[in-house]
């Protein structure tokens, strides 16, 4: 009887405990979650480019108007004389672009020239660097949206997990 | 006999003891995990939204791209629908003028896009 009894609290203690007390014990499940800030340095952008204007000559053999002065009542009168005396008669583009070089280099004719088609390239050529600087600009605005969430600094989740 | 009934009941004591300390165990282990699948469910939402965040970004830069590239081809084809050679021929003095005036616009509007950029470091939202 006794022995039937021990039998029966031993089975009843067994199941009552899950077995657990042939385990090691359950251990404290340790979770560190920690938010980890990005250090992503934002550089200081180059400061703007300041351009010179040059200032283009466009020159043929074409006749430039000079025209008669205008008497009192606002009507040209050829009788006064021209608008610029000193040009002679068929004074072209030509003539005066000449003059002009003539007048900047102490008399000297010195100029750098272009062709029309060279002029077409050269503005070809500046579109295609505005569209190359305008595209890295638009790449580095991309990169300061993703980096800079409401101005703050990149801000991204590391978990480290401890059993 | 009574002798055998304490010595049970001390052990089945102790192990319900020990069971009640693995149960507390438990509870705070399975309070710990749960805390833990809403941390990884908040960073993946934070995931989630700023992929999207850099999809809508990345869609805005092809945007802008596309709209550079269509300026900078309107532009060329200016000189694709002018004989510049005969306007030049024919009226220095007017094509003289509106080069000038072209270059001009052109140098003003890469200081602009340059100002623009540089203006972004005074600025924490690039928008």
């Amino acid at each position: 009887m006794i022995v039937r009894n021990l039998a029966t609290l031993t089975i009843l203690a067994t199941l009552i405990s899950g077995c657990a007390s042939f385990g090691l014990g359950t251990k404290k499940v340790q979770v560190i979650t920690k938010p980890v800030q990005i250090e992503i340095m934002q550089p200081s952008l180059p400061r703007e480019i300041s351009l010179v204007e040059p200032q283009w000559y466009v020159v043929s053999e074409a006749k430039i108007a000079n025209p008669c002065l205008k008497n009192e009542e606002g009507k040209r009168d050829c009788t006064l004389g021209k608008e610029n005396p000193d040009w002679p008669e068929g004074y072209t583009y030509l003539d005066r672009f000449m003059d002009d070089m003539r007048k900047q280099n102490g008399g000297k004719v010195v100029f750098v020239a272009t062709t029309i088609g060279d002029y077409e390239a050269m503005s070809a050529n500046m579109q295609e660097l505005r569209r190359y600087i305008r595209e890295l600009g638009e790449v580095i605005i991309y990169y300061r949206e993703v980096t800079m969430p409401n101005g703050d600094k990149g801000v991204g989740v590391a978990i480290e997990k401890k059993d | 006999m009574q002798q055998i009934f304490l010595v049970l009941i001390l052990v089945l004591g102790g192990a319900t003891y020990w069971l009640w300390g693995e149960r507390e165990t438990l509870i705070e282990n399975q309070a710990k995990l749960e805390l833990a699948v809403e941390e990884q469910k908040l960073a993946m939402q934070v995931m989630k939204e700023n992929f999207e965040k850099q999809g809508k970004a990345l869609i805005n830069l092809t945007n802008k791209n596309a709209q550079i590239e269509a300026e900078k081809a309107e532009y060329l084809d200016i000189f694709r629908r002018h004989n510049l050679n005969k306007l030049a021929e024919a009226k220095p003095g007017l094509i003289e003028s509106r080069i000038n005036k072209g270059t001009a616009a052109v140098f003003g509007d890469i200081e602009n896009d340059s100002k623009e950029l540089s203006n972004l470091n005074n600025t924490s939202d690039p928008n």
